[in-house]
């Protein structure tokens, strides 16, 4: 075990940094679009940086380590399509574009403007149901990892949990979205620094050509063809394309960047360029895990043996390093999630339930304590919920919950002239219902499959079965 | 083997490389974004303190 004294100081001088940064945003906080979308001033560089760190968390580097190690070289395809369709759609403007235009705060907003207040408030539901369940499990995995990698016992797990759960709430709190790009920024940089270290490290001291032999005597030709990998196929791609595209635009934590960027040719470039860090985003940490699967063999905890490996070959100083990128990358998932759930709850649910509107500033007290609480859910979870399988699986599927009928009813909302409310329920609702499949024993892919042909079938049929007169966007 | 051997190596050179080189760009050029952003709210914060004022 490598972690010593000056790991130790290079981790408590970044997290003091980090903590006074965001600190320091609190002060330009003066109403709800402030502290939610950071005023709706975010330029094309921040835009990437923010956008980057929130969906690059330790979580993400977890997951992805452990389809690597079980699936090779396969799970390649992972980043490869979620990098691909992010850049597509910043090419094109997809979506994004129209969604910027609109002026949203939260994605179930969306629903009020097209279809009506109440699916608003049903869609909030769902949002936050799926959002919290997908949130609950990242404490614990990240946790998992930098207890290792630090070189505590594994009992001192629930204590790393609530630390770093305490640090990101701290300044997200009073903060809001400014301080969490403003950290983002500064997280950005140490995660991208510690990624790149830890790639250079293990392919210096692992070897590629050991890797190929590892997969290949291990898996076979499984283990490079996605095709052929009894976990992949047609299918999982299919599904993954959609569910990414899904993501980008409908994800809120994801979308919270779309609507917080200056214009909507801002959120094009920030989605192009982010595409790019995607591809990498998920080729780097497969890559540790395949590392992994060549240092220490199979038969190895397919979660754990990603860091043990890391905190065995980098020496002290650069394991400092690492661990504090590790730890920015966990913080600023953590915070841009949880403000974006708490926005939900707090203005599609909470909100529309009032029927005198709050005041200004009401709801940014409102937004605090529902951050709070949103906190205490994800601890609790984290501590007692048992992972029926791959956490990449299990993230897929609770996304998927709310995703599969939002992204029907979202794109026949901006495309359709047809859509109508009725459609926009049955979406959602054959997308909560096809993805639940997955916790009765059917793979990933086809629970996601389905879930996103019942939405699109409820959002065509439904529409067509009972129209009604839909409000024009440009209206 | 051979073709999908290959065919991830060449991806994980892009991928890797445009992660690098997109994170150093992102890392000189976003400092000044974020002053200008820090600056915008200030200056919104500002006009609505005014009118805030003047409607009093």
């Amino acid at each position: 075990m490598n972690f010593g004294a000056l790991d130790w100081i290079i981790v408590v001088v970044y997290l003091s940094i980090t903590l006074l940064a965001g600190l320091y945003g609190k002060r330009y906080i003066s109403d709800a679009t402030d502290f939610l979308l950071a005023g709706r001033h975010l330029g094309k560089f921040i835009g990437i940086a923010t956008l980057a760190a929130t969906e690059i968390g330790t979580i993400t580097f977890m997951y992805y380590a452990e389809l690597g190690y079980k699936t090779g070289f396969s799970s390649f395809v992972n980043g490869l399509l979620a990098g691909g369709v992010m850049i597509f759609l910043g090419a094109t403007g997809f979506m994004i574009f129209k969604l910027r235009d609109l002026g949203l705060t939260t994605v179930p907003e969306f629903f009020e403007v097209k279809y009506s207040r109440r699916l608003r408030f049903i869609a909030g539901i769902l949002v936050a149901v799926g959002g919290l369940l997908n949130m609950g499990v990242f404490l614990k995995v990240e946790g998992t990892f930098l207890t290792i990698i630090a070189g505590l016992p594994l009992s001192n797990l629930k204590w790393t949990m609530t630390v770093i759960l305490f640090l990101e709430l701290f300044y997200t709190v009073l903060g809001g979205m400014v301080s969490v790009v403003i950290t983002d920024f500064i997280q950005f940089v140490m995660l991208s620094l510690g990624t790149c270290l830890v790639t250079g490290y293990v392919i210096w001291t692992v070897g590629w050509s050991n890797m190929q032999h590892a997969v290949m005597t291990n898996m076979g030709d499984k283990g490079f063809n996605p095709l052929t990998n009894g976990d992949y196929g047609w299918a999982y791609i299919i599904f993954q394309i959609l569910l990414w595209m899904a993501v980008d635009t409908c994800w809120q934590t994801t979308a919270m960047r779309t609507f917080a960027t200056k214009d909507p040719e801002t959120s094009k470039k920030v989605f192009f360029w982010t595409g790019f860090i995607f591809l990498g985003r998920g080729m780097m940490p497969m890559l540790w895990g395949i590392g992994a699967l060549a240092y220490f063999g199979a038969g190895h905890d397919s979660l754990q043996a990603m860091p043990e490996m890391i905190s065995r070959i980098l020496p002290s100083g650069v394991l400092g390093i690492v661990v504090a990128g590790m730890l920015a990358a966990t913080m600023s998932v953590n915070s841009s999630y949880l403000l974006g759930w708490s926005s939900v709850i707090s203005q599609d649910i909470i909100l529309p339930l009032r029927r005198k509107p709050l005041s200004q500033d009401s709801q940014v007290v409102l937004n605090r304590i529902v951050n709070v609480c949103v906190s205490l859910f994800v601890l609790f979870w984290g501590v007692w919920y048992v992972l029926p399988g791959p956490v990449y699986f299990y993230l897929n599927i609770t996304a998927t919950l709310f995703l599969a009928g939002a992204f029907s009813a979202f794109i026949g909302g901006l495309f359709w002239k047809r859509a109508s409310t009725f459609g926009a329920y049955c979406a959602l609702i054959g997308g909560a219902v096809g993805s639940a499949a997955y916790f009765f024993s059917i793979p990933a892919s086809y629970a996601g499959m389905s879930a996103f042909s019942l939405a699109a079938i409820g959002m065509i049929v439904g529409s067509l079965a009972v129209p009604n007169k839909s409000r024009s966007l440009e209206a | 083997m051979g073709f999908w051997a290959d065919f991830w190596t060449l991806n994980f050179i892009i991928a890797g490389s445009a992660f690098a080189g997109i994170a150093a760009i992102v890392a000189f050029r976003g400092v000044a974004d974020l002053r200008n952003m820090l600056a915008d709210l200030k200056h919104a914060q500002t006009v609505r303190a005014a009118a805030k004022r003047s409607a009093q």
